[in-house]
């Protein structure tokens, strides 16, 4: 005989399965809801000689009808008719889980309340007045661990004694204001048609703009006046903000239950992230303390990465050029072969190649970073100083972006909702120092500034971010005018980052680098190759080649700023298709012409190059016209051939006029 | 709650649950589901900070460090901002 239905109804994660379990034991099947794939869990177990059936219902956190879960819920306990629901609550997460309670409450259906997990809670000291809790639910609690057993007789003999219960359901949640007069004059509109729902808990639906109980009235014998009389409250009477008066009563209805039945430990908990963030997202702190972490990475980035591992890169890659000569001659591989694998390949693609363990170090600690959840708050703390030069916050997160690559930089100010910001981050992200300038940085620090190489590749990059906002405000104050557009960014908490993530990566930063030299670079360095060592009248690698000739005609452009060869020249050039070229250029040319001598490349740049030119060619590479790629994605997102032609020709402007002001005054001064 | 949480975050332009958990004496689990309670009823949007490429993303060498999501954003939507001027 049966003698009634129970369900089991609560968040996911609250310990449902586990009181199923103890209820059913091995009595239990498992079917799927018709029309859905979501699972459905039947059960019975007996109790005093008496059978009782179970449904386990989808772990929900609302009544809503927003998933397959929670109309699958909602239908069963307003037409499946349990006669009780045991509503199980994760005892350490009570606010949240009472938003259900107070949904189920709203429904009039008899409840029973496992306080599932006392014993975690317990752990965490938080203790219950579970007579409080009971009073102000209006329903029976009982403290459970289901898993251990511990409660569950409890809960069964309460369920049933609520079977038997015949008195009357309050509903402890009141409404008030507007919401409160809607809700009774819905009321009134509802009663006296014998609804398939309870009354209260249809007007509050209807109230709340829920269409779908509009839907669940057409489909049952409704008087169709009634339907008209809803349909009309939804054109004229409804509105947006009743939804969230009526979703705030209820965490409202929540706080307060869980405020005056839950006794928490009284001191005030501070965590590493308030610790952590009162100096890194403080306002006078924070930006100095970026610039601490960021010299750090690159101090790292140079000890570990060009120190330790770039000379055993460096290494590997020159006895590899002198096994393939030596291999190539004694096959006796025609002149021409040699002359591009050795210069062409080793000394262009090899240039780039050495560069991966700095590659490798600098995306570990960006990686490491990012992770931690640190990032957030570098463009939490730019913000305010971005707003100062006419930007948001979010063009910081464009510019960390093109730290990597400037296309995704760029590619990211789509979510900017002013054009005027957009704009402004577009033209000035290329001024980020993107992974690619890096090899081309490395080969002059270590040619000249070797002692102090994190110190300025930090500075190099700080000062892009500088002449980033001096632009950006110029900009502001001339072809883009109007205020910027602001938004909330989340501050997740600080965490130890997973080597898993921080290796990946690395590892997709370090794989598309090695890539993109085997691909784009060597297709630029055998372009530039060919080039140089054509027409073969002349010697290969002269300014008599044709690119000795481009360069020739190049090179007075540049001579203001202290590094007017033909081969600077056309290096320069060759970056634009991929800024690598630049090193990969210099490689083929400088290091090609002396490999006799054994002259690598940063000693030929050394000969060929001053401290004070290598800056000024350092900072020309910095701010010049950015890769072809970048200029590509900007036609694209502005849908114009304009802005990308603004942005190569005003970046090279620039790129030019500081390298031959650092390089004039610097001469002024007497340095060389 | 779920107003006190949009002046709030209106206020600082920053999203910390734990922040807003210590500030509004909530649960940050509550918190948690006011957030996405406010993302759906569209008083606030969340922005993807790593849009995909609809070019030739399979060609390109840094695929796969283009759609990171390094720091999520959110708006307040105009229904939002009129709520926050009731408040």
């Amino acid at each position: 005989m049966k003698n009634g239905k129970i369900a089991l109804v609560g968040n996911p994660n609250s310990g449902k399965t586990s009181f199923f379990n103890a209820l059913t034991g091995s009595n239990q099947h498992v079917g799927n809801w018709p029309g859905v794939t979501v699972e459905k869990k039947e059960g019975k177990f007996i109790y005093k000689d008496k059978e009782y059936d179970v449904v386990d219902l989808p772990g929900i956190y609302s009544l809503g009808a927003f998933s397959e879960d929670e109309v699958v819920a909602r239908d069963y306990i307003l037409t499946g008719d349990p006669d009780v629901i045991i509503n199980i609550i994760d005892a350490g997460n009570i606010e949240r889980n009472l938003y259900l309670t107070t949904q189920l409450l709203e429904m009039k259906k008899r409840l029973v309340i496992a306080l599932n997990m006392v014993d975690e809670a317990e752990k965490r000291k938080i203790k219950f007045d579970l007579g409080e809790l009971s009073k102000r639910l209006g329903a029976p609690v009982i403290p459970t661990v289901a898993h251990k057993g511990i409660g569950v007789e409890e809960i069964v003999e309460a369920a049933i004694n609520a079977i038997d219960d015949k008195t009357s359901i309050e509903n402890p949640l009141i409404y008030s204001g507007v919401v409160k007069h809607h809700i009774e004059h819905m009321e009134e509109i509802l009663k006296n048609n014998n609804l398939p729902y309870p009354i209260e808990w249809t007007a509050i639906k209807i109230v709340e703009g829920d269409l779908n109980i509009l839907k669940k009235l057409e489909g049952v014998n409704v008087d169709k006046k009634i339907i008209e009389d809803i349909k009309e409250y939804y054109k004229y009477h409804t509105s947006d903000s009743f939804e969230l008066e009526i979703v705030d009563s209820r965490y409202a209805f929540a706080h307060k239950v869980a405020e005056y039945s839950v006794i928490r430990p009284l001191e005030e908990v501070i965590t590493l992230t308030d610790k952590i963030d009162k100096i890194l997202t403080n306002k006078y702190l924070g930006v100095p303390a970026f610039a601490i972490i960021m010299l750090i990475v690159f101090q790292l980035t140079f000890a570990i990465g060009e120190k330790l591992l770039g000379s055993f890169a460096a290494g590997s890659i020159e006895g590899l050029g002198r096994l393939l000569e030596i291999f190539l001659i004694k096959i006796k591989a025609p002149g021409w072969l040699v002359s591009f694998i050795i210069d062409g390949v080793i000394n262009g693609v090899g240039a780039i190649i050495e560069f991966v363990p700095l590659i490798t170090v600098l995306y570990l600690l960006l990686g490491f970073l990012e992770d931690s959840g640190y990032m957030a708050r570098a463009a939490y703390v730019w913000d305010d100083l971005m707003r100062r030069f006419g930007l948001q916050g979010k063009a910081f997160i464009s510019m960390i972006i093109g730290f990597g690559c400037n296309v995704p930089g760029i590619m990211s100010t789509r979510t900017m909702d002013s054009k005027k910001d957009r704009m402004i981050t577009m033209l000035i992200t290329p001024f980020m120092s993107c992974g690619a300038k890096l090899p081309i940085y490395s080969v002059f620090i270590a040619a000249f500034f070797s002692k102090h190489g994190g110190l300025v590749l930090f500075s190099l990059y700080a000062f892009g971010i500088f002449v980033a906002l001096i632009m950006a405000k110029l900009l502001n104050k001339t072809l883009f005018k109007g205020d910027s557009s602001y938004f909330i960014m989340e501050l997740p908490p600080y965490r130890i980052p997973t080597a898993t993530n921080v290796l990946r990566n690395m590892w997709d930063n370090v794989s598309g680098f090695i890539k993109k030299a085997g691909t784009i670079i060597f297709l630029v360095i055998i372009i530039m190759w060919m080039l140089a060592v054509l027409p073969t009248s002349v010697e290969p690698y002269s300014q008599y080649s044709i690119l000795g000739t481009i360069g020739t005609f190049l090179a007075p452009i540049f001579r203001p700023a202290g590094f007017g060869t033909w081969q600077e020249s056309v290096a320069l050039f060759a970056g634009i298709p991929a800024k690598e070229a630049v090193v990969g250029t210099l490689g083929m040319l400088y290091a090609g012409q002396y490999i006799e001598e054994g002259v690598i490349l940063v000693n030929a740049i050394r000969q060929h190059f001053t401290p004070l030119t290598a800056l000024s060619y350092m900072i020309m590479v910095l701010l010049y016209t950015p890769c072809a790629a970048t200029l590509g994605i900007v036609a694209k997102e502005t849908r114009s051939t304009k802005w990308p032609l603004i942005m190569a020709i005003y970046t090279f402007a620039i790129g030019w006029f500081v390298a031959v002001i650092v390089y004039q005054i610097g001469s002024l001064l007497g340095f060389s | 709650m779920l107003k006190e949480i949009l002046k709030v975050i209106d206020r600082d332009r920053f999203l910390s649950i734990p922040m807003l958990s210590k500030e509004l004496k909530v649960s940050e689990a509550l918190i948690d589901e006011g957030i996405f309670e406010l993302l759906r009823m569209g008083y606030i949007i969340k922005e993807e900070t790593g849009e995909s490429c609809s070019t030739v993303c399979a060609r390109c060498p840094f695929a796969k460090t283009c759609n990171k999501e390094i720091i999520k954003t959110y708006r307040i939507t105009e229904k939002g901002q009129g709520i926050i001027r009731t408040v």
